[in-house]
């Protein structure tokens, strides 16, 4: 009787045993949103290219945009980002240098999902415009905004605020 | 989880109220408390065995004692365990040793076999290495990163209440189980590299952890536990 009643605990503990959620939050991608120096408002920038370092190619946007996700080099532990933009008033391009330095931490998530590398510790190495504010050190991601076909940018943390 | 601390919950209950009846049905005379240890429990654990002989992803033991002190047992836990885990787009390895001390209640006290029904606490200690290889897949715009990462000499330490029986089958023979509620982990090692499963807890997470131990022990006993009997 004894063997029996040690034998049904183990049955029932032996379920105990979880390893959690496949939520995953690693991303490289910076999120910056741009407003006016003036009134502090979004600034929709015509972009046209994006140099990135280490990059394969070089990042045509050819677009207004007031927000933009920037890939981290997740080969170097510093990237170095050049946005070239569309200037009415002095009729031709303008190019903003931008250089982080950053952190990487591995991180197992759980075996069915894998591991992953979460970049923190982001910080201005180097940036031609000096007006930049700092959010998240971190790049995070919420998952569950993800929106399929198109960039939800809700779903990244906000690094900086670069003011033109 | 819920599902898990009702079982807990359940069990703890069903042999709580069994032990409860059995000692109302013998009323035996009510015993003073001797605090002189009459014995040292030694034992292992049957499932870190088990899965060591039947899996070839862990490694592991575990050596258990305890020292009665009436119906308050010093207990400490030694073992070690590894473990070899694939991943969805790589492989972790860990391997290291740990410890853990703490105090068990009886809550059996008059029991004339000091068969135990216990609720205790623990505090734990690891020494291990862990490494982690995966495979990473980014955006168009960089080619795909292997990263291989060691984390030499890390080392860790939680808590535990723990809640089990410990049984007088045969002579010096006994047979038993310890479950536990880790909570608390506290890791320090690389800084590039999150701790993923510490030795002696389990996967190294927000919210608890459970751990359960299938134990065969043989008790060492120096003196005879008397009863003495109080003077009406």
């Amino acid at each position: 009787m004894k063997f029996a009643v040690f034998l049904l605990i183990g049955v029932l503990f032996g379920s105990c045993f979880n390893d959690g959620n496949c939520i995953i939050t690693a991303t490289n991608y910076m999120h910056i949103q741009f407003k006016k120096e003036t009134t502090k408002t979004d600034s929709a920038l015509d972009l046209t290219t994006i140099y990135i370092s280490g990059a394969d190619s070089i990042l045509a946007v050819n677009a207004a945009t007031k927000e933009i996700l920037l890939p981290l080099d997740i080969h170097h532990p510093t990237t170095l980002f050049i946005l070239q933009r569309s200037n009415a008033a002095k009729s031709g391009l303008v190019s903003d240098t931008l250089l982080v330095g950053y952190t990487a931490q591995s991180k197992v998530i759980t075996k069915e999902c894998g591991a992953f590398t979460y970049y923190r510790d982001l910080k201005i190495l180097y940036a031609n415009r000096k007006d930049i504010k700092a959010f998240s050190t971190s790049l995070l991601t919420d998952p569950t905004l993800y929106v399929a076909g198109s960039v939800n940018y809700q779903a990244y943390a906000v690094n900086y605020q670069i003011f033109y | 989880m819920l599902s898990t601390i009702k079982y807990f919950i359940s069990a703890s209950l069903i042999f709580l109220a069994a032990f409860f009846a059995q000692g109302q049905e013998k009323k035996p005379p009510k015993a003073k408390k001797n605090y002189i240890p009459t014995g040292l429990r030694v034992g292992t654990d049957l499932i870190d065995i088990g899965k060591t002989v039947s899996s070839n992803t862990f490694t592991g033991w575990e050596v258990n004692g305890d020292v009665d002190f009436a119906n308050y047992y010093l207990a400490a836990d030694v073992g070690s365990w590894g473990k070899d885990i694939a991943l969805a787009n790589g492989d972790y390895h860990n391997s290291g040793t740990y410890y853990r001390v703490g105090i068990d209640v009886n809550l059996l006290g008059k029991d004339p076999d000091k068969n135990m029904f216990f609720l205790g606490f623990r505090a734990g200690h690891s020494s291990f290495n862990e490494s982690v290889t995966y495979h990473t897949t980014p955006s168009h715009l960089f080619s795909p990163l292997d990263t291989t990462l060691t984390n030499p000499s890390a080392t860790g330490n939680w808590a535990e209440l723990t809640n089990g029986l410990r049984v007088k089958i045969w002579k010096g023979l006994w047979l038993g189980y310890t479950a536990r509620m880790k909570f608390a982990p506290t890791t320090h090692g690389s800084p590039n590299f999150a701790t993923y499963d510490l030795p002696g807890y389990g996967v190294v997470q927000k919210s608890l952890w459970w751990g359960f131990n299938y134990q065969v022990f043989w008790r060492f006993a120096w003196k005879k536990d008397k009863v003495l009997l109080e003077k009406k």
